[in-house]
């Protein structure tokens, strides 16, 4: 096999990626993350806390936390950033061009994929050199090279393989193309994350094969030094009277061998996706993969659109209604009506969540707002984007307003929509819990200011769905901080975590406006 | 209506769009003609305020429109070269919303627009399953929703068939009995017959603007015919502006753009409206060539 056209494809791929907006915000989502993680010992909090007693911030103990939250963040946000090249291709009439080209489907695909792990080990050079910087401020002991090189490696190189091999499989086989395939991928990461209980709960902690976020492998190699059943990893209380821990210093005491067996076979495992992308990838044969709109047709999701398309009638209303409100009023109530007028799916579980709202008992109404609020951002990730997307952009900006508006509308729509799925069970929860409600709401804001946010700043509804998703995911596991129960899922919220998010959420709500006055279409 | 002055719309320090153009308009049909890449587009930007001049003003009706949009925005209907429409959105609900955005609140007046493109038996059709035709026709109901005073319509009739560009023509030529309605195009049929006045455009600088008989009165005399062998062809191609050459037998029937006669035998000929602009922009070439050897 000829390796020069892999290798130039491979280096295209990854140059393409590093020069899109989203790059720039995970990066810096991934810097932001490594400081707040790595807090200074003279707050009262650290890294990691056992028993009470911190572990020193030597290299081993940074390079296992960096490298155990990198995998985390990567193993998500890797796939999203990594997705939508074949769909571009396709979109611009490239895919065409180059399934008419003499370059084989393989090699096309191997060149992909090698791409998007140079890509990923792009980003996880970065989260390094960050880690290697923390070192620098906050580390206590000298920086050791190979321990930072190994465990990245280590924990790092499956998340690797694994996600640019799902990016590309998913890219390849057309069943898998679309909004239902970045879902189905986030149920994958979740499946993996749930595996870890198993990792913990075993008499001698040890990797897993099918882990290749390598978190089992983070909980083996700490569970060889220090009592990981009374762990906290993250940001963590600790008694400072207690003497420090200490994890050892060189890469072979770190990593037992059989912990490094199991990395090797899920590095072989991680290569399955990869395998079957090369079987299944379509070539941009129209006979496997259609143009957009007609795959959309054949979807599950657009079928049951489809089904419920007499329920579109429903929003017609909005739309006169959007005609006599004046100014960005009126403009949000037509973007809420063609949001709810192109999913009647959405139109469904409105309804649905309305009635529900009213009958079901007050303990069950968090669960259902959760429900509610994790559809809706689904439902308007796209929003913001939507315009670009569908080639409206430049008559969007014509009406009045123009694009400066039509930021300010669709944020508006975003929060509109929120505050219709959740209105019934905020006002019920607003009678025994305010502060439960307030936080929904300005919860609701928020989350709205950050998709109208990012979807502007990276052209890409990806970059607010992962984070949204993560975030969620993040949420609901963790019960007792206040700043996590952004829409007052557990009830944890306080009157600071609320005023915090407010302004949090307009802070990326200027931000976002301030980038598109800049960037008007 | 539309006053322009001395508009300049620069990317960076070295790349100028449009330099120090000066154009007035009034209602009627305005073909705005240039190769690719001659600033059509941006000027048809800013006239929609879609982006601002650099430098110069852009007035309607005596309001500079790049510090008051709104004063235009209202009275604007914009077709651009390249747009789409929403996934599942039928005709209706894409003129819907628009007309939401517009704040359109005669209902019936979609359906009219619909019925003046001819696509009021497809309102319920899905518009991402338009053809070509049907989606810019739909487009141009869209930039009528709100009855504007002025129409701008970038490219309207790239990738149409022909009678689906006849139909879009005449749509056009009777909007713009009322109404200024702005043509850009490169493609000179589109406008020829339709068209009162042309603005010419070249290297971002406005080159000519008349009506198309003046146009055509000045290329009288410029345009030959002739016919020529081979060797002949090879001289007239390096030293005149060859129009159209058609191979008949043995020889060279050609038509040539230049000021003097080109070569013996050729007979002064009458020029269309494209052969016109072909020659008035070859005498524009000449003329800045030679002020710049004069310059020299």
């Amino acid at each position: 096999m000829n390796l020069d056209p892999i290798r130039t494809l491979a280096l295209l791929e990854a140059r393409v990626r590093l020069r899109r907006t989203s790059t720039l915000v995970t990066l810096l989502a991934v810097i932001a993350l490594s400081w707040l993680i790595v807090p200074d010992p003279a707050g009262g909090q650290t890294l990691m806390a056992i028993d009470g007693a911190r572990v020193r911030y030597t290299s081993a103990m940074l390079a296992l936390g960096s490298a155990a939250q990198a995998s985390l963040l990567f193993a998500l946000a890797g796939f999203y950033l990594l997705r939508g090249r074949m769909g571009e291709d396709q979109r611009s009439g490239m895919g065409g061009v180059i399934g008419a080209s003499a370059l084989g489907g393989r090699p096309f695909v191997l060149g992909r994929w090698c791409g998007g792990v140079l890509y990923l080990l792009a980003l996880v050079g970065a989260s390094m050199a960050t880690a290697l910087a923390c070192h620098l401020v906050r580390g206590e002991g000298p920086i050791e090279p190979l321990v930072y090189l190994s465990t990245y490696l280590v924990v790092l190189g499956p998340m690797a393989l694994f996600t640019a091999g799902c990016a590309v499989l998913w890219e390849s086989w057309a069943p898998l193309m679309g909004k239902r395939g970045d879902l189905l991928y986030f149920v994958v990461w979740v499946g993996q994350m749930a595996m870890l209980p198993s990792a913990t709960t075993a008499p001698v902690a040890s990797a897993l094969p099918f882990d290749f976020t390598g978190m089992s492998a983070v909980i083996a190699a700490l569970s060889a030094h220090v009592d990981i059943h009374n762990m906290s990893l993250g940001i963590a209380d600790f008694d400072p009277t207690l003497a420090p821990l200490t994890l050892p210093a060189s890469p072979a005491s770190l990593w037992r061998a059989d912990i490094v067996a199991v990395r090797a076979v899920s590095a072989l495992l991680a290569l399955v996706p990869l395998w079957l992308a090369l079987c299944l990838f379509h070539r941009f044969s129209p006979d496997r993969v259609k143009p957009a709109r007609a795959r959309a047709r054949r979807s599950p999701l657009a079928l049951l659109n489809g089904w419920l398309r007499p329920l579109a009638r429903l929003a017609q209303p909005l739309y006169r209604l959007a005609a006599r409100l004046p100014g960005s009023a009126g403009q949000a109530t037509a973007d809420v009506a063609l949001t709810l007028g192109t999913a009647p799916t959405a139109i469904a579980l409105l309804l649905a969540a309305q009635v529900l709202a009213l009958v079901l008992p007050t303990a069950s109404l968090a669960p259902l707002v959760l429900a509610c609020v994790a559809y809706w951002g689904v439902l308007v990730s796209d929003l913001p984007t939507r315009d670009g997307d569908a080639g409206c952009a430049v008559l969007g900006a014509a009406v009045a307003g123009g694009a400066a508006r039509r930021y300010w509308r669709q944020l508006g729509a975003a929060f509109m929509l929120g505050l219709m799925f959740t209105a019934v069970a905020a006002l019920r929860l607003a009678l025994l819990d305010p502060l439960r409600a307030l936080a929904l709401l300005t919860g609701l804001f928020a989350l709205a200011a950050f998709a109208a946010m990012l979807g502007r700043l990276s052209g890409s509804a990806r970059t607010f769905l992962v984070l949204f998703l993560f975030g969620l995911y993040m949420g609901v596991q963790i019960h007792h901080v206040p700043m996590a129960d952004v829409v007052g899922f557990h009830g944890t919220a306080t009157l600071l975590s609320v005023l915090v998010w407010s302004a949090l959420g307009a802070a990326a709500a200027w931000t976002g406006h301030w980038f598109n006055r800049g960037h008007a279409a | 209506m539309l006053d322009l002055q001395n508009v300049t719309k620069s990317f960076g320090k070295h790349v100028t769009a449009v330099a120090d153009l000066s154009l007035r308009l009034a209602p009627g049909v305005v073909g705005l003609i240039g190769h690719n890449g001659a600033g059509k587009s941006t000027l048809m930007q800013m006239i929609a305020t879609l982006t601002g001049p650099s430098s110069g003003r852009i007035l309607f009706d005596g309001v500079d429109i790049a510090i008051k949009p709104e004063a235009i925005r209202r009275r604007l209907g914009y077709l651009p070269q390249d747009f789409g429409v929403y996934r599942n959105v039928s005709a209706l609900e894409f003129m819907q919303y628009f007309a939401a955005l517009k704040g359109v609140r005669d209902p019936a007046r979609i359906r009219r627009l619909l019925e003046l493109v001819n696509l009021h038996e497809q309102a319920g059709r899905m518009a991402s399953t338009f053809s070509g035709g049907m989606l810019r026709r739909l487009g141009i109901a869209q930039a009528l929703l709100n009855d504007p005073d002025v129409l701008v319509v970038d490219e309207p009739t790239a990738g149409l068939d022909p009678e689906e560009r006849l139909r879009f023509r005449n749509l056009l030529a009777e909007l713009g009995f009322n109404k200024l309605v702005i043509i850009s195009t490169h493609i000179v049929s589109d406008v020829e017959s339709i068209a009162g006045q042309l603005a010419i455009m070249k290297s971002g600088r406005l080159a000519a603007c008349d009506t198309p008989d003046a146009i055509l009165g000045r290329a009288r005399g410029q345009v030959w015919s002739a016919s020529v062998d081979a060797a002949e062809y090879d001289v007239l191609r390096a030293t005149t502006h060859v129009l159209q050459a058609l191979r008949q037998g043995e020889r060279i029937a050609l038509r040539i753009a230049h000021p003097t006669l080109p070569c013996l035998g050729a007979q002064p000929s009458e020029p269309s409206l494209e052969e016109a602009l072909m020659a008035q922009r070859y005498a524009v070439n000449e003329t800045a060539g030679a002020a710049a050897r004069e310059a020299a």
